[in-house]
């Protein structure tokens, strides 16, 4: 039986990781495998696990403004990769206005504050039965 | 007759109790200055507590300024706190470092950066304390000291010991417990032999107790790590009353106002009690602790940000009935960023009003005999007392840290925060209540929200400062500092010898690590500069 | 596709067999809070010390409800991620207590044929088919903390045989001489030319310990090249074992697969619902009919 796999991690030095744990047991709980890769992260080291791991999709949770540098790093090199992974990037701090920013940079989809973790799950769903996020 | 009068003419008496006071008194109050210590450390001095606000951000130079500008304003203590890498043992040309230099304080990371931060500071009539790893701040600060002719033994002010916390709350050293729990030993011992006016041991409960945790889990949580560390000290053989004199404690403050001011004076009575009767401390200097506090971050909102400034007024009120040493108001722009000039400003005006034009200082813990802050008190005594127990008899506490405990700990009070929130338990206005469409909240706003770029260009300049040092000479003390760790010797004097040549905080992290056996960097990207030679 | 268990993936696995039985094989198992993680990373380091390449499979458990899982082992050597001497892969139990699942058999040789010199296999090691892994490995380490106490002996007996070398963990703990005094004894009952599983100690955070253990699986390697009838007993006794587990599952798979196409069995399920046929009946007949038994012997009716 196949298992949707979803990389779920955190970028640069924010250690805020309760969201990331959050999203990885409701995941868990909806049948899917979560390798959870903690804190710490860089785009090469997110991008290396993907491929060791077939990551269906790369989850990023965020609390500080590293995204906004990390984030487009990390959409090239899956493009140089020839990786075809959709993102999904969800924190507290993402403004409306970054969050389009992100969407328009690839991002596949991203949820800021006032999120509801639900639809998260169903996102990561829908984009790896290949429908693009709402 | 009193030097303070009522607007009405009305005398106002230091301290007000029992014209008689009761044996039972004595036992569970004891006047401002008398053990237990529940109304205050010590009797009436007229003065208030020491303002600051939190300060560091960019480079050593940029906080430098910042410093001037807050003591301009009036500020009688500094505090300062180091940006992310720096509060992770991590210079900041390491790779995970980049995007957060200088962000969320200062970046510091040699001898140099401690000059420039303390640069025109009168180290010998201003308390210096920092949120920054303390091994370092205490190197630097008694070479500082020294190269100006001031006596390491005049400095005053504090740093923190978190072995216990500072893993799961933001700020991983990633050394092992038993490492980190050694380095804050050999730094409290340094320090009570060097620099005795100064606070080797600054237990911060802030920190921790921003991950959910209401006033009791705080202050018990807290306990746990005082008695796990005075516990070891004196299993090295040292004297309670050596070091005991030197610990405080900087607490949080939340927006439950009566609660606040009796976790204070719980606060007071549990530690004097402990020190006497558990430690057998003698001196009173060891039984009487300061408490400082920083007002909470978590309490404040995004949300309609002047909201924020009253916020941080009440808790100065509330503080200041509580009778603190020293304090700092989480700004204004707090959910956003790193304090802007604007908000330190209203930050220590908030403390300067309160301070200058209410009288609260006229009078020494004014709720002292209220029925119910007595009683109050003794609740929140009696539920500390228990949870420090409950905890304790789980096992060994440093077991605890490394089986996952608290960490388990935390992320259940963050989640009973956040559903408390989101449920709208918890009430906060601007945020759940008593909103405005974000489009007419705009009040500053602009102020709030800019952010802080990176410097790109300070992690430059480290290549170039690296490139001039004694690699000899910094071989040989890595080497010295290498075989120190491995010995019983304390390893603050090494420290020091490192620092003096140049050796940077991370490559010092990095031989502590090798030394206990753990990797040079546990993100797997720096070879230990020893690997080389060896 | 060898993680799903298709069928489709064995013949995948066989082009690779020519390529694989190089690599090294060790299990790591042992109850949580061991720091079988930990002891993971220490011998990944010393693996790429010594110049070789490695590849890690870390099995944590599916839960039971979702099917769903948390893969978090690969946290513990992520010091590793940018190092292209070491691959990491993390997989899920999927309903197999042991935390060995058909598809971890199928990654070992994955890696192997990869040119991976060294496979390490940490796995859950928790409920009686921990004893799994042997199968699979060259040498399993079991690992122990102390303050098992008198549990050494309430230690389930499966993982007492499984493991070819024991370490105990976290050897600064003041009872660890004691733990591994107790493991010595259940072991001195070796027969005459088996292998007695050393029992050493180890602090794997700090790096102690860590040589001697590699050096025990040195030791190990020369046993199983004699081999010893002890040896070759076991490993028969192991690949019966693991030779069912396959048939069982591609058994399982095409069955499946009938029961879902073969239209005689559709049809004869409305019997047995309607009372006129006999479940019992029915079966014999369809297992001859799959071709898997002699006819059913009609004098029995």
């Amino acid at each position: 039986m196949s298992r949707i796999r979803v990389l779920v991690g955190v970028l640069g030095m924010d250690q805020h990781e309760l969201g990331a744990v959050g999203i990885s047991k409701m995941l868990r709980d909806q049948g899917m495998e979560v390798i959870y890769t903690g804190c710490f992260n860089t785009p090469k080291s997110i991008v290396a696990t993907a491929i060791e791991e077939d990551a269906d999709v790369i989850g990023i949770s965020s609390h500080s403004w590293e995204y906004l540098y990390y984030i487009p790093e990390l959409l090239d090199l899956l493009a140089e990769k020839d990786l075809d992974i959709p993102i999904v990037l969800g924190g507290s701090v993402i403004t409306d206005e970054d969050a389009a920013t992100m969407r328009a940079r690839g991002v596949a989809a991203v949820f800021g504050s006032g999120s509801v973790v639900t639809d998260m799950v169903d996102t990561v769903r829908s984009l790896v039965a290949g429908e693009p996020a709402s | 007759m009193s030097e303070n009068l009522t607007r009405s003419g009305i005398d106002l008496q230091p301290v007000y109790g029992p014209s008689a006071p009761s044996a039972d008194y004595q036992e569970q109050l004891g006047d401002p200055g008398e053990y237990p210590y529940t109304r205050g450390t010590r009797a009436y001095t007229g003065q208030g507590w020491i303002q600051r606000e939190l300060s560091g951000e960019g480079d050593a130079k940029r906080s430098n300024e910042q410093f001037k500008y807050l003591m301009d304003l009036g500020q009688t203590g500094l505090d300062v706190i180091g940006d992310s890498p720096t509060m992770s043992l991590m210079d900041p040309d390491h790779p995970l470092a980049r995007y957060t230099v200088g962000t969320q304080g200062v970046s510091l990371c040699s001898h140099e950066d401690y000059r420039q931060l303390l640069d025109g500071i009168p180290l010998d009539e201003m308390s210096v304390s920092s949120s920054s790893p303390s091994m370092f701040m205490v190197a630097s600060l008694y070479l500082v000291a020294k190269e100006r002719g001031i006596s390491p033994a005049a400095l005053r002010g504090s740093v923190i010991e978190w072995p216990f916390y500072s893993e799961n709350c933001s700020y991983a050293y990633k050394m092992p417990f038993d490492l980190h729990l050694r380095m804050s030993c050999d730094v409290i011992e340094f320090c009570s032999q060097e620099m005795p006016r100064f606070h080797g041991f600054l237990e911060d409960t802030y920190f921790f107790s921003e991950a959910g945790l209401n006033a009791v889990e705080e202050a018990a949580l807290g306990f746990v790590e005082i008695r796990h560390i005075v516990r070891t000290l004196l299993e090295r053989g040292l004297d309670i009353d050596s070091f005991a004199p030197r610990i405080a404690i900087l607490t949080n403050c939340s927006m439950d106002f009566y609660e606040e001011i009796a976790k204070i004076r719980a606060m007071r009575r549990i530690f004097a009690r402990m020190m006497k009767e558990e430690f057998g401390a003698k001196d009173p200097r060891s039984q009487a602790v300061n408490i400082a506090v920083h007002t909470s971050g978590l309490s404040l909102t995004t949300e309609q940000p002047a909201n924020n400034i009253v916020r941080g007024a009440v808790q100065t009120v509330a503080l200041g009935l509580a009778g603190v040493s020293a304090l700092e108001i989480s700004t204004f722009d707090e959910g956003y960023r790193t304090p802007s000039k604007e908000a330190h400003m209203v930050g220590l005006r908030t403390q300067q009003v309160v301070d200058i034009e209410t009288n609260i200082n006229s009078v020494q813990d004014p709720f002292g005999g209220s029925w119910f802050m007595e009683s109050l008190t003794d609740e929140v005594e009696e539920k500390v007392l228990a949870m420090v127990e409950d905890i304790e008899s789980k096992g060994d506490p440093a077991e605890l840290v490394s089986s996952g405990f608290f960490k388990q700990f935390f992320h259940g009070t963050m989640g009973r925060f956040h559903h408390q929130v989101h449920d709208g338990d918890v009430q906060k206005v601007g945020m759940n209540v008593h909103q405005v469409p974000a489009e007419q909240d705009t009040l500053l706003r602009d102020i709030s929200e800019e952010k802080i770029a990176p410097l790109f260009d300070r992690i430059e300049l480290l290549k170039a400062f690296r490139a001039g040092r004694d690699q000899e000479a910094l071989l040989a003390a890595f080497q010295r500092l290498h075989d120190v760790v491995q010995s019983d010797e304390n390893m603050v004097a090494t420290v020091i010898e490192c620092t003096e040549v140049g050796a940077t905080m991370g490559e010092i992290a990095g031989i502590l690590r090798q030394a206990w056996g753990t990797p040079y960097d546990p993100y797997g990207y720096l070879e230990s500069p020893l690997d080389g030679a060896r | 596709m060898i993680d799903d268990g298709h069928r489709a993936a064995w013949q995948g696995l066989e082009q690779l067999f020519p390529l694989s039985g190089s690599a090294l094989v060790v299990g790591i198992t042992g109850p949580p809070g061991a720091g079988k993680s930990t002891l993971t990373d220490r011998l990944v380091q010393l693996v790429r010390q010594q110049g070789r390449s490695v590849g890690v499979l870390a099995v944590d458990p599916s839960s039971p409800v979702s099917g769903g899982a948390i893969l978090g082992d690969r946290i513990r050597m992520n010091r590793f991620t940018l190092d292209e001497g070491v691959f990491v892969r993390s997989l899920a139990s999927r309903g197999h207590f042991g935390g060995i699942t058909p598809a971890t058999r199928g990654a070992i040789r994955v890696m192997d044929a990869m040119g991976r010199d060294v496979v390490l296999v940490e796995t859950v090691g928790v409920g009686q088919d921990e004893v799994d892994i042997a199968r699979l490995a060259h040498t399993t380490i079991v690992v122990a903390v102390p303050g098992l106490g008198d549990e050494v002996q309430a230690m389930k007996a499966g993982i007492l045989e499984v493991g070819d070398l024991f370490v105990v963990n976290k050897a600064d703990r003041p009872d660890a001489d004691k733990t591994a005094v107790q493991l010595e004894n259940i072991f001195r009952r070796t027969a005459e030319g088996g292998w007695r599983p050393p029992v050493l100690k180890a602090q794997a955070l700090h790096d102690v310990g860590i040589d001697e253990i590699w050096q025990a699986i040195e030791q190990h390697r020369e046993y199983r090249e004699q081999a010893s009838p002890a040896y070759r007993a076991k490993q028969h006794a192991n690949c019966l074992l693991e030779l069912r587990a396959f048939l069982q599952q591609g058994l399982q798979a095409e069955l499946a697969q009938r029961l879902d196409t073969e239209p005689e069995i559709r049809a004869s399920v409305d019997d047995i619902v309607s009372g006129e046929a006999d479940i019992y009946a029915t079966s014999t007949r369809m297992l001859h009919k799959l071709g898997l038994t002699p006819p059913p012997d009609s004098d029995l009716g």
